[in-house]
Parts: structure tokens; sequence; C-alpha cells
């Protein structure tokens, strides 16, 4: 009896474990999204309501990106296939990635989306609205621009994923190594409300 | 004495011409001249091993392309990757990918130590080559050839198989999840 209680333990202890290894940071107050209005690769206008509803992993990056970007969006995928098999399909969040660098992003974004075959939506548009929407989400991108000339130019931007919840308010957020099965039960545990582990 | 300065005129003339082409054809070729520098045949290291080379096929429009490998040093002395060359590519880097206080930046790296009897692995979010200018489209199952060249100038040779963007990474993670 006791050896089988000592087991349960142990067992809850390394469940434990491997949700702390999920570098995500709760927030103690969810923060609503400020209005933005962007555009998605079909061309489809993306506002705050494209927000609601659903939950949302949002992600900052660029289409030139050749490492971090399509590493967290192939990762994305992989959570979203995990939490599949431990959430109802209403419940799965949708992945959203918000391409920074629209003089090079608008005209590739519907190829780059495509290119990928997985499910995310990616919006880009407007400077001023893409700001609006990465202070929104307490985030920060950089063009590394070496001059007028520079098209080879790197983006600093960002790493973590923002968690959005389905009245539109910014309820946590990941950062990387994204482990689909860790980041996928940290999720899965988050949504219906058991943040005992964080 | 006519004869005498006869062959000393010649073999003044055969040494001005010698001195004329060590200056135009000697060492500065070796370096500064990359098209002379192209058509030699360089020498192939022995006792490396290339494994896991992969490049996520890059999306449309897209002019570079990341690849990851594990490059093994199985000689007794440390060495240092100091260049990367393709053929189906302009030009390559080697680029690590840091983050600092939350925020992703990428910085070119000038020499990269590989240590004696150890594997260096180049995954996403860590080391990776980063090729520009591709030569034609590549799309998964394609392979293209790689040169790793060392501070000794001699070469590593690779061939790297493009697939598709998130199998690598998920095959990375799989390998991470093990250890």
């Amino acid at each position: 009896m006791l050896r089988s209680i000592l087991f349960i333990l142990l067992l809850g202890l390394s469940v434990g474990a491997k949700a702390q290894s999920v570098n995500g940071v709760i927030l103690e107050e969810a923060v609503p999204v400020r209005e933005f209005t962007l555009t998605t690769q079909s061309g489809s206008t993306f506002t705050k309501s494209q927000l609601k509803e659903r939950w949302t992993l949002l992600f900052l990056g660029f289409t030139h990106c050749p490492d971090v970007c399509p590493f967290t969006l192939a990762n994305l995928e992989a959570v979203r296939t995990e939490l599949s098999q431990l959430v109802s399909p209403n419940k799965l969040p949708q992945v959203v990635f918000l391409a920074v660098d629209p003089d090079r992003d608008t005209e590739l974004l519907q190829e780059y989306v495509k290119h990928f075959g997985i499910s995310f939506t990616g919006i880009t548009g407007q400077r001023a609205e893409i700001d609006k929407l990465v202070e929104s989400i307490d985030g920060f991108y950089r063009l590394e621009k070496a001059g007028p000339d520079d098209e080879a130019y790197d983006v600093t931007h960002s790493a973590a994923v923002t968690v959005i919840n389905p009245e539109g308010e910014i309820t946590a957020k990941i950062s990387p190594p994204f482990h689909p099965f860790n980041t996928a039960n940290y999720l899965a545990r988050h949504m219906r409300g058991l943040d005992v582990m964080n | 004495m006519f004869h005498v300065s006869k062959h000393w005129l010649a073999a003044m003339a055969w040494t001005i011409a010698m001195l004329v082409l060590a200056i135009t054809h000697g060492p500065a070729s070796a370096g500064s001249d990359h098209s002379n520098e192209k058509k030699m045949q360089p020498i192939e290291a022995s006792g490396f091993t290339v494994t896991w080379a992969k490049s996520p096929a890059p999306a449309p429009g897209v002019n570079s392309a990341a690849v990851y490998l594990m490059l093994e040093n199985g000689t007794e002395k440390d060495v240092q990757l100091v260049a990367v060359e393709s053929d189906a590519f302009v030009m390559g880097h080697i680029h690590k990918t840091s983050m600092t206080d939350g925020l992703m930046s990428m910085a070119p790296v000038a020499q990269l130590t590989v240590p004696a009897s150890k594997t260096v692995t180049l995954e996403p979010n860590g080391l990776h080559i980063m090729l520009m200018g591709p030569k034609h489209k590549f799309t998964a199952g394609d392979q293209f050839p790689l040169s790793l060249v060392l501070d000794n100038s001699h070469h590593i040779k690779a061939v790297v198989n493009v697939v598709k963007p998130g199998d690598v990474l998920l095959h990375g993670h799989a390998d991470k999840m093990m250890n």
C-alpha cells in the first residue's frame, strides 16, 4: 500500500516536472488586446474579432527568417496535434503568425503559408497597425537594416508565443523551446484554468 | 670575353623573367585571386563525419536556406571551421541564433571550434549554416553539395537533403527529447 502511494506520488512529481519544463508565464490578470486592422495571407481583413470565440497562439516573425520562425511554426503545429488528443476540437487554438516586415512579407505571405502545408494564419499590414498589435502583446521587433539598399537584413524579434483567450485577452506567454508534448499539456491545463504548476 | 658576357646576359634575362613570373603569379595568386583559387582542387580533410545534413526547403521568394548537421571530429586535433561553400548557392555563412532578454537575433560566427574526438551539432535555435542566393529552386527530396572549410584550407564534403519545413525540426526535437 505504502509502495503504491509512493509510486503515485513519484508519478505526480514527474508529471509536474515535465509541465514545469515549459518556459511559460501565466498573467495574473488577463490583458485585453487593443483594436487593430491587419490583412491575412488570402487578403481578408483580420481584426480583434478574429481573436474571439477561440483560443489563439500568436507568434511574431518575418518570412525571410531562416531558423527560428520555421522551427516555431512547425513546433506549434506539433503542439496542436498533441493538443487534439487532450481537448475538444472547439478548444484547439488557432496559430497566427504576425509578419512584422511588410516590405518583404506582404508579397510573399500567401506562398509562405502555403509552403508550410500546415494550419496557421499569416497576418501583416500597415506598419502602424502592426505596431499596435506588437505593443498590445508587449512584443518587440527591430529591422537590422545596414542601409537603404540592404535587402538581406535580419529582424530581431520577440521569441515568445502569446496565448490569447476566446475573449481576446492575453493570458500567458510561452518562450522556447516549444516541446510539443510538454507545451500541449501546459496549454491544456491552462485552458482548463488549472494553472497550479505555473 | 664576348662569349662569357653573352652567357651572363642570358642568365640575367632568365633570372629577371623568373622574378617577374614570381611576382605576377607567385604568392599573390594563392589568396587574392579568387578565380584561380576556385580552379584548385581542395584537399579533402580525413577523419571527419557529417551526418543529419538537412535543409528545410525555403518558401518561394525567400533567398536564404538554413542547413543543420552534425559534424564529428574523429581526429586528435581541435579544428576551426572558418567557411562554408556550396555550388548551389552564391554564398554561405555560419550563424548563431541567440536569445537575449526574450529577443531572438542572429549573428555570424567567424570560426567554429570542433574539438578533437567531439561532435558539434548545428540545430534549430542554435547554430546553423545560412546559405544565400540559391542558383535554382529547391523542393523537398532534392540534394545539394556542401563544403565545410577548415582553417588549414582542407575541405569536408557533405550532401545536404532538402526536406519539408517541419520535418527537420521535429526529428531534431525527437533527438533532443531522447537526451
